[in-house]
């Protein structure tokens, strides 16, 4: 699965570190999401897409 | 789902208690001589099991002024479950051939020294695996 967490992180200007403690992660699952290593749940989908001001999970995830 | 795992109260009082039972049991196998065979050739079982208890306290030590609270997110729990599933399929896999070893050439090792072996290299598979495993994931 392709992700455009870092491109909207950048945008939001901030790092793995703070995203992942407002989505209640490791820093280590936001960069294995943005390498695109790891398929979240939907929750952890969800969560990030309300952190990064997105409206649809779509908008972030996109399936291969 | 994120969790937290904290070290509460209630799992405090459960390893005190056990690092008591395995100390007093320690002490009392060695007073009335029980399991005073040699163990592994090094000592009897109640001087392992006063040692085992010494480093509990030890590490429940460390642990209580150190990792209060701990961070286990969806991914490493997704990675636990994928090296407990892939350890005890090797496991599985080990004792077949090992069974088929010890028709051909027989074991002659110790039961209690194969067993140790046995567990030390399960936990270091498991220790290995989960490193492979986070890399890829």
């Amino acid at each position: 699965m392709k992700t455009k967490i870092r491109e909207f992180r950048k945008e939001q200007k901030i790092t793995q570190e703070e995203l992942a403690a407002i989505v209640d992660v490791t820093r280590q699952t936001i960069n294995s999401l943005e390498q695109g290593k790891y398929n979240p749940s939907l929750e952890l989908a969800y969560k990030i897409t309300k952190a990064l001001n997105k409206d649809k999970i779509e908008d972030v995830f996109i399936m291969d | 789902m994120t969790s937290k795992k904290v070290v509460t109260k209630k799992s405090m009082i459960f390893r005190i208690v056990f690092i008591i039972f395995l100390i007093v049991s320690g002490a009392l196998l060695n007073q009335f001589n029980i399991g005073t065979n040699e163990l592994f050739g090094y000592s009897t079982v109640g001087n392992y099991l006063i040692f085992i208890g010494f480093v509990m306290v030890l590490v429940t030590t460390i642990t209580y002024f150190t990792k209060r609270e701990k961070i286990i997110d969806e991914r490493m729990e997704m990675l636990r479950n994928k090296t407990m599933t892939l350890t005890f399929t090797v496991f599985i896999f080990a004792a077949f051939a090992l069974i088929i070893w010890d028709g051909i050439w027989p074991i002659t090792m110790r039961y209690s020294m194969f067993i140790s072996y046995a567990v030390c290299t399960m936990l270091l598979f498991y220790v290995i695996a989960y490193k492979v495993l986070e890399r890829r994931y």
